[in-house]
């Protein structure tokens, strides 16, 4: 038996309602051995050799945070880009402050470019987007080089804008494009449809064996960066399950790697993805850093970045549609083949009529096939109702969700699409507190930035990226909102009995932050710096790996 | 180059895409047709006419392939456009949650050219879906871009519902061709010989030609301003030799009223349409494989039908 570290913390926010305070914790074996303190251990501490760490005694923990949804192995490609975004975004290297003009936007573009010597290098940057920006084209771009190839990859990845050096490297034959559904080759703008012509080329680039490991590495930073000790890896196999696996086995399955990922296959749909027998396959291929439980991802509705969700009545204001992403009854069946054979069920819902799809196929299976403590749990919730809040609980549902919308999207969407009072409260997460519904915070990385307490922040204040307050009914308490990035995580995940929160038996995971965020003011919340992590007993200091 | 037409079937999950989808693979239509479909298990291909499978695409003995779009619709079908010298028609089967106007528009891509948007809809479910809380937008919408609609499944449907439903397919789809089929064979000129098929307005079959499959078909348009006798026009249309594929029209008859006439393969049908005729006469056009008309034969058929002539004589 190795001896025990004992972790003395000036704080330790325990997430746990019994002992919610302490200040020193004990470790062995990459499990904790008891919490309290150094008085309360003295049991523990006479009957094993021990040595006690002082490096947290000016720091406090927390339970190791959790995202139960991001996606690493499209991290890669993004982190591959340089970022020029409407929002500030934390990266392992830097800071990148908000671009929201488009002189601001060209001015950095045309830095960055000079920034590097090279002039033949591809420059990739990823955050463009109309509403803050305005319009840029290729000319615009041969402005700046005439050299090396510019590419802009679209905030939403389903516009790609390009200069003629770039039109050049990437072999885009201009004659054979013009004309082309939804391209416009004399502005070099590709876009829905038209932009696999450009993604492809762009994939080839990113995504060769040389460059997919670094980029990888990098997701690892930005994971280890938000203070994440595990992360849901939430549509595993979606583009191509065996490549996903090796790319990760080669990436996290090490001692360099401060967390674990547990992986959530999306289940077939569209000729693509798991079949169910395969499914049963995979928990066989388990590894500390990197398993699988007896969790599936479907989907419902369509994208909320591209107000693709699905409406119930009025709709959109301008009047188009939202999509389904399977049809209502391709998901009931695949939703009923799973639940009679145990499965935990994530749906991907984004709008009201997608969460009531969810609910009525939920109702249906509980009354063929009753099942308790099933955690069926819908994800995103970007619009919904109060009625639907008061049904979830009645259903025994759980919600992981995806507070940025508010941040980034509530003031776009108030005026365009959506309207005030549904974009005001969209992700009401007050409504489920006071529907004692247990709901987790997700980024959904990359579609936002992977750190918990900008989440935790978000649900706590309701302050938009524009600077107002939105739907104040709708905000939840500093606990509820710190337990939705801890013990609830874990519990949206199955894991509650192993993570999310600091007790004696469970796994050494901690957060070690700067300053407690129950001391802090709300608004300070996002701000507190992170130290780094433990993950099973072992720190890892930010920065230093 | 000449462009490949791409034809696409949408229509809601269940409407029958799939059997169409067969009935073309399976088909004896002599066209060499390159079919991109949602989910290969759902095809049946029977082993003893496939003669090679490569690259996720199956070629059959007739000159059909088959490709499974896995995921991404568009990349697949650049990537069956990449083999166009092998086809001489494409068709997409659209998901049934998509909207086929969108997916349609895939074929503004170098080398392809739009051909019809076949929508088909499950006569006997059709009204109920396009109420449906989830999906009636969606299924109305699918309704509202079809150039052409078959309508499946009509021996499953309801009689005495199928009036209703036609009226209700008809103001969904305006404009758009209406057939009715039992079990989803459709005859393959019929999806292909027509650039811009429209009902109501009988099509210019020859007129797109520079499309391939355009040039496997002919068609010969006839037209009276005087009324036909109906029966006698059945008989001679039902004796058209083989390498007629389809006959239709409009007729009006000596009560005042119009029919539709139309022949798929062998049968026959001659349908009283509601409305009064727009004129006193016909309008008839015959499509028929590449060198199977014989249009002086034709214009004697059927002027040889015309009750005026009949009273004159």
């Amino acid at each position: 038996m190795s001896r025990i570290t004992v972790f003395v913390a000036r704080k330790i926010r325990t997430m746990e309602p019994s002992l919610p305070e302490a200040t020193a914790v004990a470790v062995r074996e990459g499990s904790i051995v008891e919490v309290g303190t150094l008085e309360t251990l003295r049991p523990w501490l006479e009957a094993h050799p021990h040595m006690i760490d002082r490096t947290f005694e000016k720091h406090v923990l927390m339970p190791g945070f959790i995202d139960p949804h991001l996606h690493p192995s499209m991290a890669a490609y993004l982190l591959q880009c340089e970022f020029i975004t409407a929002m500030e975004w934390q990266l392992p290297d830097r800071t990148v402050a908000p671009v929201r003009t488009r002189d601001a936007f060209l001015a950095r573009l045309k830095e960055l470019h000079e920034a590097n010597p090279d002039p033949k290098e591809p420059l990739f940057t990823w955050g463009y987007h109309r509403d803050w920006h305005g319009e840029i084209w290729l000319q615009d771009l041969d402005a700046i080089s005439r050299t090396r190839p510019l590419i802009l990859v679209h905030r939403s990845f389903h516009e790609t804008i390009v200069n003629n050096a770039a039109l050049d490297y990437f072999e885009l034959d201009r004659e054979k494009l013009r004309g082309a559904h939804q391209v416009d080759i004399d502005r070099g703008h590709f876009y829905e449809a038209g932009n696999r012509f450009v993604r492809a080329k762009l994939s080839g680039y990113l995504l060769s064996p040389q460059r997919r490991g670094p980029a990888m590495k990098r997701t690892a930073e930005v994971i280890h960066l938000g203070g994440h000790t595990t992360v849901g890896d939430m549509a595993f196999g979606i583009f191509d399950h065996e490549a996903e696996w090796a790319g990760s086995v080669a990436a996290f399955d090490n001692d360099d790697t401060p967390f674990r990922v547990e992986f959530v296959p999306h289940v077939a749909f569209a000729g693509t993805g798991l079949r169910l027998e395969q499914l049963a396959a995979l928990p066989a291929r388990n590894r500390r850093r990197l398993r699988f439980g007896k969790h599936v991802k479907l989907f419902t509705d369509g994208a909320f970045f591209s107000q693709l969700m699905q409406l119930g009545g009025p709709g959109y204001i301008d009047g188009h549609d939202g999509e389904w992403l399977m049809a209502p009854e391709a998901f009931e069946k695949a939703a009923r083949a799973l639940w009679n054979d145990g499965y935990i069920i994530h749906v991907h819902c984004t709008g009201d009529l997608g969460v009531e799809l969810a609910l009525d196929v939920l109702e249906k299976l509980q009354w063929e096939r009753p099942r308790i403590n099933h955690r069926f749990t819908i994800e995103h919730f970007g619009i919904s109702t109060s009625a639907q809040a008061r049904r979830i609980a009645d259903l025994g549902a759980l919600v992981s969700a995806n507070p940025y919308y508010v941040y980034e999207l509530s003031d776009v969407y108030t005026r365009r699409g959506v309207g005030h009072e549904r974009a005001s409260q969209m992700v009401r997460l007050g409504s489920l507190s006071r529907n004692r519904v247990a709901f987790a915070l997700h980024s959904d990385f990359t579609m936002a930035p992977a750190r918990p307490l900008q989440n935790a922040w978000i649900a706590l204040n309701r302050v938009n990226a524009a600077g107002d307050v939105l739907c104040p009914q709708e905000r939840v308490s500093l606990d509820e909102a710190l337990r939705a990035i801890t013990i609830n995580a874990a519990y949206v995940m199955g894991l509650e009995h192993e993570i999310g929160s600091i007790s004696s038996g469970k796994k050494a995971d901690f957060t070690v932050l700067e300053a407690d965020p129950c001391e802090v003011a709300p608004l300070e919340l996002r701000d507190i710096p992170i130290w780094g992590t433990v993950f099973e007993g072992q720190p890892y200091p930010l920065g230093k790996r | 180059m000449t462009s490949v037409p791409v034809t696409t079937i949408g229509g809601y999950l269940g409407a029958g895409k799939t059997t169409l989808v067969n009935g073309l693979l399976a088909g004896d239509h002599g066209l060499r047709i390159g079919v991109l479909v949602n989910d290969f298990g759902a095809i049946s291909i029977d082993e003893k006419l496939i003669v090679s499978r490569d690259d996720d695409v199956v070629t059959l003995a007739n000159g059909c392939a088959c490709c499974s779009v896995a995921g991404d619709l568009a990349m697949a079908l650049d990537r069956f456009a990449g083999r166009a010298d092998r086809y001489e028609q494409i068709v997409i089967e659209a998901s049934g949650v998509a909207d086929p106007a969108r997916i349609a528009a895939l074929a503004g891509s170098p080398g392809l050219s739009r051909g019809a948007t076949v929508v088909v809809a499950d006569a006997a479910t059709v009204r109920i879906r396009a109420r449906d809380k989830f999906v009636g937008s969606l299924v109305r919408r699918q309704l509202a871009a079809a150039d052409i609609l078959i309508m499946s499944k009509i021996d499953l449907a309801d009689p005495a519902g199928l009036t209703e439903t036609r009226a209700f397919a008809t103001a969904q789809a305006p404009g758009a061709r209406m057939i009715e089929v039992l079990q989803g064979r459709v005859d393959a000129g019929d999806l292909f010989s027509q650039s811009t098929p429209r009902r109501g307005r009988l099509p210019a079959c020859t007129s797109a030609g520079s499309d391939a499959a355009s040039a496997l078909f002919e068609s010969h348009h006839w037209s009276s301003d005087a009324p036909l006798d109906i029966e006698a026009l059945r008989t001679v249309v039902a004796s058209l030799p083989d390498g007629i594929v389809r006959v239709k029209g409009i007729l009006a008859t000596a009560a005042g009223g119009r029919v539709a006439l139309h022949r798929a393969g062998a049968d026959v049908s001659i349908d009283p349409l509601d409305g009064s005729p727009d004129n006193t006469g016909a309008e008839i056009v015959v499509i028929g494989r590449a060198g199977s008309l014989d249009a002086s034969q034709l214009d004697g058929a059927f002027g040889a039908c015309l009750l005026h002539s009949r009273t004159e004589s």
